[in-house]
């Protein structure tokens, strides 16, 4: 049975993978089907061979653009059906474990970015790129404005910014672009000139640390940070830290990319040696500023799990209630 | 003829819909359909026809199939779904109660001179 079981899993990966392809050479005989009418058209017309060509150009925009954002449209629903065929096939043979670790390692493309800072100013956005600020033309060959679009669309008007800002990678997959380990990004001097394309950037998690950081003008003066945490509970004990995340408690060695004896040093040097595990715990968002590292709705959690296995757990909410939970935990006799 | 105007944001899934609730269309009938019910007046990049059709497709809007085209060619043709319908007969009524609203709001307003061509 379970052999059976295994056996249909492992077809269906096969058959998904070799699909894709398939589906993006069906895509290419498409788009090559639509020059060629548009073509035809132009000669029906009286043109020539050279100026149908053009036309049908002109007419249909950029073939490259239109193939590379629509590879993008299939490639991700192929992608989330590789991951739910694969966590699927991992649980059914008894990796529940291994499942959930693919699943969260899988979250994590997701906070990169190409730049190192972003303004928004008199309707342009502007990007810093090589140490230089640029106006954002264009990822991916997705406009600015249809990036800025994609993403109210996508989170609300509200988070538009923050989202563009921070998660160009969902905002890019918003717009119908898979966004891969490098992107192109066109772009203009700020004081004026001609675009620039700039191939094969590099999304990191470096990079886009850096951009949070530099919006942390932007969220030190927001009360919401001051009173949350991302964990129900948190004890200090010999230089280890252990968290309560999901009601399970696991050795905590970074928040945000900010590796624990960091947090530590940064507890200490802001709030005194011996405030370190409730300034931790308690008020966990004020030393992540003191590190350095402006907070945000989420954070990502690495952790050792109770079997010893290292994990990133991504987009875990700061919010007040887990931080209430916390300090009850804390504080049982005032409870 | 009017001078070209790009469509609006938003519009493009919900002109799409509408050709293909005729019959089934490949990409290129698809602009076609879209430029001549227009009266030539909409400007729509060809090629930004077709991620949004495997958009729709991917939400169950619309089925895709390959056929012979009339051209004698293999095409990939578009069909509306049962759930791509009722969503088209959705979004008109809203496309349709909100373009009125604005008709309304501009009613008393003189057109503008023509621009000159350069």
């Amino acid at each position: 049975m379970a052999r059976t079981i295994t056996r249909r899993w492992l077809d269906a990966l096969r058959s998904l993978w070799s699909r894709g392809d398939a589906d993006l050479d069906g895509l290419d005989e498409e788009l090559a089907h639509h020059m060629e009418r548009l073509e035809r058209a132009g000669l029906a017309c009286g043109l020539n061979e050279h100026e149908a060509r053009a036309e049908a150009h002109r007419r249909f925009g950029d073939v490259r653009r239109a193939r590379r954002r629509t590879a993008g449209v299939i490639r991700k629903e192929q992608h989330m059906l590789k991951i739910a065929i694969v966590l699927g096939g991992l649980v059914l043979i008894g990796s529940p474990v291994a499942a959930w670790s693919l699943a969260l390692e899988d979250q994590t493309w997701q906070k990169v970015a190409p730049f190192t800072g972003v303004r928004f100013e008199a309707g342009a956005v502007l990007v810093e790129h090589a140490g230089d600020w640029w106006r954002l033309d264009a990822i991916e060959g997705v406009a600015a404005d249809e990036l800025y679009a994609a993403s109210a669309l996508a989170f609300g008007p509200d988070l538009a910014e923050k989202r563009m800002s921070e998660d160009i990678a969902e905002v890019l997959g918003a717009a119908g672009v898979e966004a891969g380990r490098t992107v192109s990004m066109t772009l203009a001097p700020v004081a004026g000139g001609a675009p620039q394309v700039f191939g094969d950037v590099e999304m990191t998690r470096d990079n886009r640390r850096r951009v949070w950081a530099d919006r942390s003008d932007i969220r030190a003066n927001d009360a919401r940070w001051s009173r949350v945490a991302p964990y129900t509970g948190l004890v200090l004990e010999g230089g280890v830290v252990r968290v309560e995340h999901n009601g399970v408690w696991h050795e905590l060695l970074a928040i945000d990319g900010v590796e624990t004896p960091a947090l530590i040093a940064s507890a200490a040097a802001a709030f005194g040696e011996e405030r370190i595990e409730k300034r931790l715990g308690e008020d966990i968002a004020q030393v992540l500023l003191a590190a350095g590292v402006a907070p945000s709705e989420t954070v990502t959690l690495h952790l050792r799990t109770p079997a010893g296995v290292s994990i990133e757990v991504t987009g875990v909410s700061m919010d007040a209630e887990k931080r209430d939970e916390l300090w009850r935990s804390r504080h049982p006799a005032r409870d | 003829m009017p001078d070209a105007a790009d469509i609006l944001p938003g519009t493009l899934d919900l002109m799409i819909l509408a050709v293909l609730a005729g019959a089934p269309e490949h990409g290129y009938g698809i602009a076609r359909a879209i430029h001549a019910r227009s009266g030539a007046s909409l400007l729509v990049e060809e090629g930004t026809l077709y991620p949004a059709l495997r958009r729709l497709e991917k939400k169950g809007l619309l089925e895709g199939a390959w056929r012979q085209s009339e051209a004698n060619r293999r095409a990939r043709y578009y069909t509306l779904s049962a759930e791509g319908s009722r969503r088209l007969a959705g979004e008109t009524d809203r496309w349709k109660r909100s373009a009125g609203a604005v008709e309304r709001v501009i009613a008393g307003v003189a057109p503008g001179p023509q621009q000159e061509r350069a």
